[in-house]
């Protein structure tokens, strides 16, 4: 995926930098096709003595017949070359160089090979037809140069460079001699002269054709590529070559028609050569740019192709990084010991754990070092507390590196530092990228080891305890029918072993009403593999009574059940200790359930209800699952909250009692109650058990009791204060009586016995008064039906003599009603309150008393009203009080009217005064409940 | 009556007694000391009241005298004496007047409302002559002769 993206640039690249092979090979192609036919022309040309085909213009040289044969031979190599055809171009370029190199020879030597004469046209002489020097020359060079590939860089390289430029600059020369027609370089003229016209134009084109196929040639190379310097190469060549050429052809074109003089031509030549040398340099110049302008751009375009590439490196390597870091920490923060071997068993990597665990072993480190031989080291034992252990590993390690076996694991022992024993397990497993390569893991498996050790002996600790605790084992082979017991199975069954247990008989023990659920499990395991655990009622083979717990379950194969196996054991104590606990519980649980006070249970942290008993739910009428939603603090009035939480804190887990709080019910009564609690924990919560006393009864019970007394209390000062007046006065007074009778005062003894009988007549009174007062809640008479009128009329006889005292006139109303009563208080009712109306009518000159009932709703309410002092309402209110008076002037005692207040209220009834003030008469009004409900 | 002459005035005592009787013993003890004195006498609370702020019955005519002293039964018909002892003590005219509470009650909620209400004395009645009479006596002493108070 990396290499991707540098394709395009590459390719861009490198297509960039390559010559492009086409024309060179076509330019020798089209030069070697037109040189294999110049051949066979010119041979047409001395065959038929054509001079135009010889000579090209009449007078100038011939082409020799062999020169022909060898342009020939350089065209055809020429074209085996330009097509990759080495040997044949070696072939006719050997032949065409060996016909030259004749020739030369016999210049040099002047004798006659007879090389001319190869070819059988040759009509004339033998020197005239023989080839000139200079075509010798260059026919051997480009022969040469021919023989070598110019495709391939060599040794030669350089050889057939020289030759082909040799013999190009012949051929040139031998053009331009043509062209100058000897005039310009007389002294060549005989040497130049002597190649015909068309031989020195096939040897030059030759030899561009040459030139061109030596792609290898570093000259060529230079001109061919397609850089600034071949560029500039390509434009400034033609014209250094051409232009001279032509410069002087025109002068002496010129100077040969007299246009101009010698010195005028050759200041001509050379600004021509220089104007024309100077354009060439600027033509080059400005493709030298050009190619500096694509450079340029193709150094940016690389510039940032190389910064994102740059760029896409780090990040890979930045993930390698990371990669590299995550993975070196999972294997250094594994507890096993890792290690990856090669082939060769050398260490390749460790983690953090083996290189530690190697620091522990008590025979020096081995195998930690990093390219170090594990296997040697195993082999040897170096690091290993048991050679056999070593050696047996190094064999394991050994067949998984030939893969021989996917895992190999071994554990073995070994002593730590500290003395200590240790247990570890060795891993080998192939490393599947690298063949031969392994991975060795190793880790401690003390705990494991020792649990092992460990359950080994139990193991057999069982079987040794399996009889003492009476618990055995029972396995039913379904097959053969064959069932085997422990020896505990036995002596539960109280029968002596025997290799076959009575399979047929072994229901029989278990109590009749349990053998059918013996029956059904055992079905249901053979049947569909169903596990059993059933407690059961078990007789033994003496007759004692046992509970057992039967467990078994079903070894299938294949679907179907084989075999039956399980245990069996005696649970006889735990059944009765679960039976008596159960038994204790339940009696605990009454205590709380059937507890008549209110109890619950509250968790300590967020005084959630956690358990009320049945008193709770009748007293406060929330269901138990309403309650059980409930906290605490919901139970209590608002006020009482936070007091109540800061209570909870302070008290924690202990005891508390008498705690006096407030509790609503859900119908809004107000409780008052005393509460114990104690910390307790409760499913595993802290929590406080409750016990809940409602006082509310108690405590009104208790302020009646208190306002009674109060009552009581002043009612007996105020006995004492108005029995105590009349006492005073009656001792004080018979004192100055003493005096009096001393000093024989007469008139004073009557005055003072006055005061003393006055006070002694108040004192009879009102003890009476006192009496008749204490009877009223004491003494009760049986209840009687009767009426209001009989009632009201006795009274007014019994109060005669008052009423004619004061000439009042009393009117009965003629409304009566029915009543059921106590006849003695209610005459006693009456009266007392006639009485009183005929004792304060002061002045009243027509005294008047109204005596009736009327009915305020169904009500009947009665009254007794007068004509007579009145009462100030601000003291109406205390005209029912024990000894008040509200006039001196009458003989009241202050006791009457309490009475009366005394026996309505006995009678569940109000009684008020109204009065429109001093002087204004006034009514008493009273209503009588109990005597109508039980008239009714 | 004026301020000049009151020097000259015998003291005068007002009785609030409802008890026939007990105001006669009153009346004589203080007879007896010897201390010149007047002495009136009301029946309840609302006429002891009347006397003092001059009104009702005493309200037109000749209108008795500003007490010296003020001896007050508890236990009135109509109004009660704690009731004239607060009508007193919360009335800036008469608050000065010195009342002592003579009673047959000891009961303790009356000695406290009393001596809230700021009675200047307490007293129960003994049963006995002798006591009685030497109660009465060092009253009149202490109060008519010995005692000094601010004039209103």
């Amino acid at each position: 995926m990396a290499a991707t993206p540098s394709r395009p640039w590459a390719e861009r690249f490198v297509g960039r930098a390559t010559t492009t092979p086409d024309f060179p090979h076509r330019f020798a192609t089209v030069i070697g096709i037109a040189l294999v036919l110049l051949g066979p022309i010119v041979a047409i040309g001395w065959i038929f003595d054509v001079g135009m085909l010889k000579s090209v213009l009449a007078g100038r040289p011939t082409m020799k017949p062999d020169t022909a044969l060898c342009l020939t031979l350089l065209g055809g190599a020429l074209f085996a070359q330009a097509h990759d055809a080495m040997r044949a171009s070696r072939t006719c370029a050997g032949a065409a160089a060996a016909i030259g190199l004749a020739h030369l020879i016999e210049f040099v030597a002047g004798t006659d090979l007879g090389v001319s004469r190869l070819l059988p046209i040759h009509p004339a002489s033998a020197s005239s037809l023989r080839m000139s020097v200079i075509s010798a020359t260059a026919i051997t060079a480009l022969g040469i140069a021919l023989c070598i590939d110019g495709a391939r860089r060599s040794r030669f390289t350089v050889l057939r460079d020289a030759c082909t430029i040799v013999a190009g600059l012949l051929a040139i020369g031998c053009v331009i001699g043509h062209l100058y027609e000897f005039n310009a370089l007389p002294s060549l003229g005989p040497v130049v002269g002597a190649v015909a016209i068309h031989s020195a134009a096939g040897l030059g084109l030759a030899s561009f054709a040459v030139l061109a196929l030596a792609t290898a040639s570093p000259l060529v190379h230079i001109v061919m590529a397609k850089r600034a310097g071949g560029r500039f190469v390509r434009a400034l060549l033609p014209v250094a070559l051409l232009l001279p050429f032509l410069a002087g052809w025109l002068r002496m074109l010129g100077e040969e028609a007299d246009l101009f003089s010698n010195e005028i031509g050759i200041v001509a030549m050379v600004l021509m050569s220089f104007f024309g040398f100077a354009a060439a340099t600027l033509l080059g110049a400005a493709r030298l740019n050009a190619a500096d302008d694509d450079l340029i751009d193709a150094n940016r375009t690389l510039e940032s192709t190389i910064a994102t590439r740059t760029a896409e490196l780090w990040a890979v390597v930045d993930q390698l990084e990371t990669q590299s870091v995550f993975t070196r920490g999972v294997l250094d923060s594994l507890s096993a010991g890792l290690a990856v071997l090669d082939a060769n068993g050398n260490v390749v990597e460790v983690n953090a754990e083996w290189r530690r665990f190697s620091r522990g072993s008590a025979t020096g480190p081995a195998g930690a070092v990093i390219g170090s031989s594990y296997l040697d080291a195993c082999a040897h034992g170096i690091g290993w507390d048991r050679e056999d252990d070593a050696r047996f590993v190094h064999a394991g390690i050994g067949s998984v590196m030939r893969r021989e076996c996917a895992l190999f694991t071994f554990d073995y022992a070994r002593k730590a530092v500290d003395d200590t024993r240790q247990w570890f397990q060795v891993r080998v497993s192939p490393l599947a990228a690298k063949a031969g390569w392994v991975v060795i893991a190793n880790h401690e498996i003390s705990a494991q080891k020792s649990l092992e050790l460990e359950l080994e002996q139990s193991e057999a600790l069982l079987r040794d305890t399996g009889n003492m605790a009476l618990v055995g084992g029972w396995e039913l082979d379904l097959a053969t029918l064959e069932m085997r017991w422990t020896e505990a199975v036995y002596r539960i069954h109280e029968i002596e072993p025997v290799d076959h247990p009575p399979l047929e008989r072994a229901i029989e023990f278990y109590g009749p009403e349990a053998r059918p659920l013996v029956s059904a499990a055992v079905q249901a395991g053979i049947e569909r593999g169903e596990p059993w655990d059933l407690e059961l009622p078990f007789v033994t083979a003496t007759g004692r009574a046992l509970w057992v717990r039967s467990r078994g379950e079903a070894v299938r194969e294949n679907g179907l059940t084989v075999r039956l196996h399980g245990t069996f054991q005696d649970i006889t104590d735990r059944r009765r200790a679960e039976e008596a606990l159960r038994d204790r519980e339940a009696s605990y649980r009454l205590m709380f359930e059937d507890n008549p006070h209110p109890m619950l249970v509250y968790d300590r942290v967020n005084l959630q209800i956690l358990a009320v008993n049945t008193a709770t739910v009748r007293r406060y009428g929330w269901s138990q699952a309403e309650l059980l939603a409930m906290s605490v603090p919901q139970l209590h009035p608002p006020a009482e909250r936070n007091p109540l939480l800061d209570r909870v804190r302070d008290l924690g887990g202990g005891f508390a009692t008498g705690l006096l709080w407030h509790h609503v019910t859900r119908h809004g009564e107000n409780l008052e109650v005393e509460v114990s609690s104690n910390g307790v924990t409760f499913e595993g919560r802290p929590a406080r058990l409750v016990l809940v006393h409602d006082v509310t009864e108690r405590n009104r019970i208790d302020r009646e009791l208190r306002a009674k007394n109060a009552e009581l209390e002043r009612f007996t000062y105020t006995v004492s204060h108005d029995l105590k007046s009349p006492l005073v006065t009656v001792r004080t007074f018979a004192e100055y009586l003493q005096d009096d009778i001393a000093t024989g005062d007469s008139d004073k003894v009557a005055t003072d016995l006055s005061y003393i009988s006055h006070a002694a007549e108040r004192m009879a009174l009102l003890l009476d008064e006192l009496l008749q007062l204490s009877r009223v809640g004491n003494t009760r008479n049986a209840p009687v039906l009767t009426s209001f009128h009989e009632i009201a009329r006795e009274a007014l006889d019994m109060t005669a003599g008052t009423l004619s005292r004061c000439g009042a006139e009393v009117e009965l109303d003629p409304i009566d009603v029915t009543m059921h009563g106590d006849r003695t208080r209610l005459l006693e009712l009456w009266q007392n309150l006639i009485d009183n109306a005929a004792k304060f009518m002061g002045d009243q000159p027509a005294p008047r008393i109204h005596v009736g009932v009327a009915f305020v709703g169904a009500e009947p309410e009665f009254f007794v009203c007068d004509n007579g002092i009145g009462i100030d309402p601000r003291h109406a209110d205390r005209v029912f009080g024990l000894f008040e008076k509200l006039d001196t002037s009458s003989g009241g005692t202050g006791v009457g009217l309490a009475l009366v207040r005394r026996i309505v209220e006995l009678h569940g009834g109000t009684i008020r005064v109204e009065s429109d003030g001093v002087g204004r008469g006034s009514c008493f009004r009273f209503t009588l409940p109990e005597t109508r409900r039980s008239a009714a | 009556m004026s301020r000049t002459d009151r020097a000259d005035q015998k003291p005068t005592v007002l009785l609030v007694e409802d008890d026939p009787a007990h105001a006669e013993i009153v009346r004589r003890n203080f007879t007896s000391i010897g201390i010149p004195h007047r002495m009136d006498h009301v029946w309840d609370g609302e006429a002891a009241l009347d006397y003092l702020m001059h009104r009702g019955s005493f309200g037109n005519g000749d209108s008795p005298p500003r007490p010296d002293l003020v001896l007050l039964d508890l236990r009135l018909p109509r109004l009660g004496g704690l009731g004239v002892l607060a009508a007193i003590k919360s009335d800036k005219r008469l608050e000065s007047i010195p009342v002592v509470a003579l009673t047959t009650s000891k009961a303790f909620d009356d000695l406290e409302q009393a001596y809230r209400l700021g009675v200047n004395s307490y007293l129960v009645k003994p049963l006995e002559r002798n006591a009685f009479e030497a109660l009465l006596t060092s009253l009149g002493y202490y109060w008519l002769q010995w005692n000094e108070q601010p004039h209103p």
